[in-house]
């Protein structure tokens, strides 16, 4: 069972920043002080955060002798006071320092999310602690589609963007892919269309539209790369959305042709090394800006436009509930910021991090359009400077320090251009 | 209900009859008029179908083809660059065995515009794996596009038909056309009703244009084939039960007129045939034996029914619309003479090129055509390809 979490960044916290501890001391109820520890380490310039991991498999849980320790409903590991005896066997099983004894008190004591409301989480300056609702995805996901294993490179965001779109999106629909690294044909218990590079939407709109003849529901999914959604079929995405097709389009952004091995594509961002935007003795990867697809999107007016990560799983999710609802009516766009470790350029592991990254930079923002009105779904109090973001691959390597200014302030300028959408709608 | 009808509102209540499911155009010249008809007939409540506005031709043609996938009955109609443009997704519509059925309203294709009639669009086509119906007069237009429909969706065949008709030529004139009533033409079509074909209605998980390589692929390619040549006989059967509900036939793949003991056989496609059968009947007058073969079928291409056609004949002089760049004369003579090592016995072959961008094929043309296979045949050097157009 997934739980709803705090999940904490792992980078350091400003040095002297304590923030979250304070709020914490201050949450309702409490009697023995802060539940959440910073470890400073000047010397190795390490500054972290440290509370409860409310493990799935918890050993606090399995070996408290009074039944003190119980599971919530939410899945948060809590603490009942009145049958604590202090005895701390809960403190010496938890490898991670999660649950201990506070100022000389007989007692144990650990976070409770203060009740699905973390305070620390709210008074973080930096993003670095985000209580993340689980059970927004859990509870919505339906039988996965997709066969065991699918085809991608190692680390590569695809397989969890596709198993949570199925799973949240369901069963009934025609899937539609183009050649990508997704196809899925034989990979996916739905039906499968896959089509040219240049013709999804269209392919869509004539199932779509025979459907609506014959007075059937099944939603027409596509999902679709960078590539086939921005270059050579965004006339006929744009042409579906002036029409109002019935189609639930979403958009991988790579910021590449990835599965013919990385070239650019009208998402690559500047400065960006690919195969055909090379670094040389003249090349300095891709020049200029890329294409705001979603946002040209959202200016054709359809029923639903946005922007989500898979760093914000709960976010994608409740933008996929409210795209499955939109696309009833006409086409909803759901644009996904999803890395490529082989064609960015980072370690495998790092797929979630990068996108998170990419979201507090206001690299890529996440927003929705609905009914003509854009807003936020996820503001960023103080966006880190670009490099936090740059600096996590090796296709911006070469930039130089001007360079790496330039793309702060390509960055900050299409920031602006949504900001003033934003608070025009 | 007999009208005068043009060419393209044959054409459209041909479509209106065949009880599309999805119909998806774009206007280009010469087609538009067919377009619009169409819209007309939506607008009036005629055609309980999805019109589908689209912005161009290779939407117009993916948008058919998706609805095709899903199970329905689909239309569309185009002409010449609309016929380039869409080439893409016609291919793939071929490649995967979608029953589509669309109109082309020929038309010049090389630069310097050509908004002029011609056959040059529909060559373009020819080995795309697309069956290639090329009628004659209005009425044909409105009887092919409903043959066009029992032989595309046959599951014995599953491929696409091109009904393609000359530009200005027919898409204009105006000729006496027999409408056939609703009841008819549903008793005709009702072979093909649901007939039982894969698509993403039928409840079962089915995956379309999977991503397969080598022998599978090749497999495919061969049953695909094989399709294509099973259209010779299935053409001549649906032939039959449309002339025994409508009274009406076209000979299957190759029209004759005066060919059985004919010497000379002037060989040509779509409307310049009536002006021959004018110029035939003024020869055989004249004493000359001379008949008409009207490749009524272009794709699959009438091997073995032109090798009956043209047994003992001495002479086939071609009149082609169009011209096969590289081969220095036209397809149709192209195509006729790949026939000839099939025949014990060929005939000669010359190949006389005209009405080109509109330019007439006059029936003064077709009697020089004429002059000169009777000439050559008589031993005068002649040069194999010739233009009607110069004095």
């Amino acid at each position: 069972m997934l739980n709803n979490t705090l999940v904490v960044r792992n980078t350091n916290c400003p040095p002297s920043c304590a923030l979250c501890i304070e709020a914490c001391g201050q949450r309702a109820g409490t009697v023995y002080g802060p539940v959440i520890e910073k470890i400073d380490l000047p010397e190795v310039d390490y500054h972290r955060i440290l509370t409860c991991n409310q493990c799935s498999q918890a050993d606090c849980l399995a070996v408290c002798p009074t039944g003190a320790l119980s599971r919530s409903a939410a899945g948060t590991v809590v603490l009942d006071d009145s049958r604590c005896v202090g005895c701390s066997i809960c403190n010496l099983v938890c490898p991670y320092g999660g649950i201990y004894h506070k100022n000389g008190e007989a007692k144990s004591q650990k976070c409770d999310h203060c009740g699905d409301e973390p305070k620390c989480s709210q008074a973080c300056p930096n993003n670095i602690l985000d209580y993340k609702k689980a059970s927004v995805v859990t509870e919505l996901m339906q039988e996965d589609a997709l066969s065991p294993g699918l085809p991608y490179c190692a680390g590569c965001a695809m397989e969890l963007l596709d198993r949570q779109t199925l799973r949240i999106v369901g069963k009934d629909i025609v899937l539609f892919g183009a050649p990508s690294c997704n196809v899925l044909s034989s990979k996916v218990k739905v039906p499968y269309y896959g089509t040219l590079m240049t013709n999804v939407a269209s392919s869509a709109t004539g199932v779509s539209r025979y459907f609506r003849k014959i007075k059937k529901d099944t939603i027409c999914l596509a999902i679709i790369g960078d590539g086939a959604t921005a270059d050579l079929g965004f006339g006929q995405v744009s042409a579906a959305a002036e029409r109002g097709e019935r189609i639930l389009y979403i958009c991988y952004d790579n910021e590449a042709y990835m599965n013919t091995g990385i070239q650019r594509s009208s998402t690559t961002p500047f400065g960006s090394w690919t195969n055909t935007t090379q670094v040389g003795s003249r090349g300095r990867g891709r020049q200029g800006t890329p294409k705001n697809v979603p946002l040209l999107m959202a200016f054709h007016n359809i029923e639903y436009v946005a922007t989500a990560t898979l760093a914000y799983p709960e976010d994608y999710a409740r933008k996929l509930l409210k795209a499955k609802e939109a696309v009833k009516r006409g086409m909803a766009y759901i644009h996904v910021l999803t890395p490529c470790p082989t064609g960015w350029k980072f370690e495998t592991e790092h797929a979630v991090e990068v996108t998170k990254a990419a979201v507090e930079t206001n690299y890529f923002p996440l927003w929705e359009a609905e009914n003509g009105v854009i807003r936020f779904t996820h503001e960023v109090k103080n966006p880190a400077p670009i490099q936090e973001f740059t600096g996590l691959m090796k296709r911006f390597a070469h930039l130089s320090t001007e360079e790496i200014a330039q793309l702060q302030e390509y960055v900050d300028q299409s920031y602006a251009q949504i900001k003033r959408v934003v608070s025009c709608g | 209900m007999i009208k005068v009808l043009t060419g393209n509102k044959a054409a459209a209540n041909g479509v209106r009859l065949a009880r599309p499911d999805v119909v998806a155009m774009y206007p280009i010249t010469p087609q538009t008029p067919l377009a619009e008809e169409l819209a007309h007939f939506h607008a009036e409540g005629q055609m309980d179908c999805e019109m589908v506005e689209v912005e161009g031709e290779h939407t117009a043609m993916s948008t058919i083809m998706g609805a095709c996938v899903a199970g329905g009955r689909v239309f569309t109609a185009t002409s010449s660059w609309g016929l380039a443009y869409m080439n893409e997704a016609l291919m793939y519509c071929a490649g995967l065995r979608v029953p589509a059925v669309m109109v082309d309203v020929t038309r010049e294709t090389p630069s310097m515009r050509g908004v002029g009639g011609g056959r040059q669009d529909i060559m373009s086509i020819r080995d795309s794996g697309w069956i290639q119906i090329e009628p004659e007069t209005c009425q044909e237009i409105l009887d092919s596009v409903l043959m066009a429909y029992r032989l595309a969706e046959d599951p014995d065949i599953l491929l696409p038909v091109v009904v393609a008709y000359d530009g200005f030529y027919l898409s204009h004139l105006s000729e006496r056309v027999d409408i056939p009533d609703q009841a008819d033409v549903d008793r005709f079509l009702a072979p093909v009703k649901n007939s039982p074909r894969p698509n993403l209605v039928s409840g079962r998980n089915l995956h379309f244009s999977p991503s397969i390589d080598g022998q599978p692929f090749a497999e495919f390619r061969y049953k695909t084939l094989q399709a294509m040549e099973r259209v010779k006989t299935k053409i001549e059967q649906i032939e039959g039960e449309f002339a025994a509900i409508f009274g009406r036939s076209y000979g299957g793949m190759v029209d004759t007129y005066r060919a059985e003991d004919a010497e000379i056989v002037i060989l040509t496609a779509g409307s310049c045939a009536g002006t021959a059968r004018v110029v035939i009947d003024q020869a055989r007058e004249d004493g000359l034996k001379v008949g008409l073969a009207r490749i009524r079928m272009f794709r699959p291409f009438p091997r073995e029914k032109l090798c009956q056609v043209l047994d003992g004949k001495k002479m086939v002089a071609v009149i082609d619309r169009s011209i096969c760049l590289g081969w220095n004369c036209g397809h149709l003579f192209m195509e006729t003479k790949a026939v000839l090592s099939d025949m014990a016995k060929p005939p000669r072959m010359l190949d006389f090129i005209d009405g080109l961008a509109n330019t007439d094929i006059t029936s003064d043309h077709i009697e020089k055509a004429l002059a000169v296979a009777a000439a050559a045949l008589k031993g005068k050097e002649t040069a194999e390809t010739n233009w009607l157009i110069w004095d």
